[in-house]
């Protein structure tokens, strides 16, 4: 890269000055003022008689209070940016990479990827558990830098658009725009918090006490605009240059122009509590009302440019972003026959194992199981199958491998076969299966989790099934609250009772949850019946968080 | 007078000094930023030679009618690993992306073998370490081109020939984009 750190760093110095002195304008403006009224109040109340006329401070009282106002000045800047990172991180609701989970495994790599090609900056990853679809950037003064990726964001694009997003955001942090962005954010976030707060608390008060904070609000409001206006003109332009150093690293703008243009048809995340990190974002998840102070240009312009660059018009990328889903129907219709053709085969199950280079059997599972010699890495082949894979890769054969003790240590038991459970992942979320019953325990949170990601086909009897739950939508409601007895197994998890309920108003599945510590317990194939009908929900993303 | 000249030509030759000085330590740093660029283009080939092994005895399994493929990557890996020399270091390394394209193209026949977990890992993991050689290669050749130009320009030409800079190789790989690796659908 062609660019100059010196003068990276100038910039970015500059600009911190910048930022101190206005924070020193402000509070000696304010505190100026509120001394004149004071002080003017104090003559008016006690000396009426005596003088008459505004009283103007003097030179030393002014000083004074620019010494106080410089001082709170630094404190405050000190403050907000101390620990920066953390409280951004605790506002965005960011979390670590979970490298269990392949999405999570493959934007660790990108994110590498892009360090490489940037000559070996070191970047950090996050993700926030949100279904909406959004990106953004953070870093302190020590050039610690990460990047999030929203969970919805990941599960929306392929590998190469997410390559071309991550390389947008790192040229962001080695530009130091990053660095910019967070120290303007956190200095003037805590204003945004307070405004808010004062807003409501003079709506509520209506006193005399409420002029004062009026006042505030005033000097507030100043504030906010002229951080916009620093943050919109920091911005803007450094839009396009980001873009165009994505370009310049992964000489693909199709796959940026696709993923904004996705982006752009997707919900960015309207959450009041990151209003002031918005332009942390590479798509700004506040909708803008000053379009004139709008974080970010015009998403059009930025896919016009791209789309320029790739010698590509917008019906190709239209046609292209939507062209993908066939490929993903073909997909999923192969899986569709080979679900049925197994479940044909599955009265009858058996298996051969590769011993003494033959392959021996068909065994049926009372068989293998009486075998002995079955490890859980030798070769097995499903009797009708063509392809062999090692035993410990068929679910069905788990149990024969289990030590006993095993079951005796697991966290939970099953609440109806008092088997242990077994910590597994499904779709990266953590859930505690039992093997006899094929139930599963996990709290709100991690189903939470499951229910954002899409990216896996289910099987006709599950489609059915949740086609047969949203039919009787009526009578389940009516049934439930019907039960007597709702309180049936104990929570695996705190042992107290659990409540049988419909797990959701759009997923009327009856599940068992524990009011206590928000487990839930489902049953066989329950979580696929609920994660099909949320599939199909047009706006799902809002419903789920 | 005589004073004056030679106080002119003392801040003259120092200029001169400082100005060989700056060239230098900018030529030295770009020269070192070049060779770390090849270094990370060592680290990442060696990091390819070790998943290959692992992907082998994977795809064994279920590609008992592919013995030809798996022989050929294993073949290529053994060649890419002992090559010292840049230009057969190149050829075995194109030769190895190519076996590896055509073992992934075969694993897309096999549904069950691209379903793996382990096989979905390594074909991340290897699909990851291309692009990184792509990308540490591209960075590599723009150091490289920024290095040669600077050392060719005048005046620096004049301090790189008197202390024996030379024109550094660019790395050469047949140039099939790094996107070219087939992409498994999940
Ligand atoms: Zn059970
Ligand atoms: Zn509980």
């Amino acid at each position: 890269m062609a660019y100059s750190f010196i003068q990276i760093e100038r910039e970015k110095s500059r600009f911190i000055f910048v930022l101190i002195a206005i924070l020193i304008a402000i509070y000696f403006f304010t505190s100026w003022t509120v001394w004149f009224f004071v002080k003017n109040y104090y003559r008016y109340r006690f000396y009426s008689e005596a003088q008459t006329g505004l009283y103007i401070p003097t030179l030393i009282e002014t000083g004074i209070v620019f010494l106080i106002a410089l001082s709170a000045a630094l404190l405050h800047f000190y403050i907000s940016t101390a620990d920066m990172l953390v409280r951004s991180f605790e506002v965005l609701g960011a979390k670590p990479l979970d490298l269990n989970y392949s999405k999570h495994r493959m934007l660790r790599n990108i994110i590498d990827e892009v360090s490489i090609a940037m000559g070996g900056v070191s970047i950090n990853g996050c993700v926030v558990n949100s279904a909406s679809c959004n990106a953004f950037t953070i870093s302190n003064f020590s050039g610690f830098a990460y990047i999030g990726v929203t969970e919805g964001l990941l599960s929306k694009l392929n590998r190469s658009q997410l390559e071309a997003v991550i390389g947008h955001e790192a040229a962001h942090i080695v530009r130091g725009d990053t660095q910019i962005v967070t120290t303007a954010c956190s200095v003037f976030g805590i204003y945004e918090g307070l405004m808010v707060g004062i807003r409501e608390s003079v709506l509520r008060v209506r006193s005399s006490a409420a002029l004062l904070g009026v006042f505030i609000y005033l000097i507030l409001s100043i504030v906010h605009i002229l951080n916009k206006i620093i943050v919109s003109s920091i911005s803007k332009q450094k839009e396009f240059r980001a873009d165009a150093v994505a370009v310049k690293l992964t000489r693909d703008p199709l796959a940026l122009a696709q993923s904004l243009y996705i982006i752009s048809k997707r919900w960015h995340g309207e959450n009041t509590k990151v209003v002031g990190l918005s332009s942390l974002f590479i798509v700004s998840p506040v909708g803008s009302s000053l379009s004139g102070f709008s974080t970010h240009p015009p998403i059009e312009e930025r896919i016009g440019i791209l789309l320029n660059m790739a010698h590509a018009d917008k019906s190709a990328l239209e046609s292209m972003v939507n062209n993908l889903k066939p490929e993903i129907k073909a997909a999923r219709r192969d899986f569709k026959q080979m679900a049925k053709k197994s479940k044909l085969l599955k009265n009858h199950e058996s298996w051969f194992a590769f011993k003494d280079q033959s392959w021996q059997g068909p065994f049926l599972f009372v068989e293998l199981a009486s075998l002995g010699w079955l490890k859980p890495d030798h070769l097995i082949r499903r009797h009708g199958a063509i392809q062999a894979k090692p035993a410990y890769e068929d679910s069905r054969l788990m149990p024969l491998f289990r030590p006993h003790e095993d079951q005796l240590h697991s966290r939970f038991s099953c609440p109806y076969c008092y088997h242990g459970l077994d910590a597994t992942k499904y779709e990266g979320a953590d859930v505690y299966k039992c093997y006899l019953c094929k139930g599963r325990l996990l709290t709100r949170d991690e189903l939470n989790k499951v229910l954002i990601r899409e990216d896996r086909d289910f099987s006709q009897d599950i489609i059915s099934q949740a086609e047969l739950a949203l039919a009787e939508k009526k009578e389940r409601f009516k049934r439930i609250r019907e039960i007597k007895t709702p309180l049936v197994i104990n929570c695996p998890n705190c042992f107290r009772k659990m409540r049988r309920k419909l797990f959701s108003h759009y997923a009327p599945v009856e599940v068992d949850e524990c009011g206590w510590c928000a487990s839930i317990w489902l049953d066989y194939d329950e979580l696929e019946i609920i994660q099909s009908i949320y599939d199909r929900l047009p706006n799902k993303d809002q419903i789920i968080y | 007078m005589l004073g004056g000249i030679l106080i002119f030509l003392g801040v003259l030759v120092f200029l001169v000094v400082i100005w060989v000085i700056g060239s230098y330590n900018g030529v030295i740093t770009l020269r070192n930023s070049v060779d770390n660029a090849w270094a990370q283009i060592d680290v990442q080939l060696t990091r390819r030679h070790d998943l290959i092994p692992n992907l082998v005895k994977t795809a064994k399994g279920y590609l008992t009618h592919e013995k030809e493929t798996l022989e050929n990557v294993i073949k290529a890996r053994t060649q890419a690993t002992q090559a010292t020399a840049v230009k057969d270091k190149q050829a075995a390394e194109n030769f190895l992306t190519s076996t590896l394209r055509s073992l992934f193209a075969v694993v897309e026949r096999y549904p069950d073998l691209k379903a793996n977990q382990s096989m979905l890992k390594l074909h991340e993991e290897i699909t990851s370490t291309e692009n990184r050689i792509a990308f540490a290669r591209q960075f590599y050749n723009d150091e490289t081109m920024r290095h040669n130009t600077l050392i060719q320009q005048f005046p620096v030409n004049l301090i790189a020939s008197s202390f024996n800079f030379s024109n550094k190789e660019l790395f050469e790989i047949e140039d099939t984009s790094h996107k070219e690796v087939p992409e498994v659908n999940l």
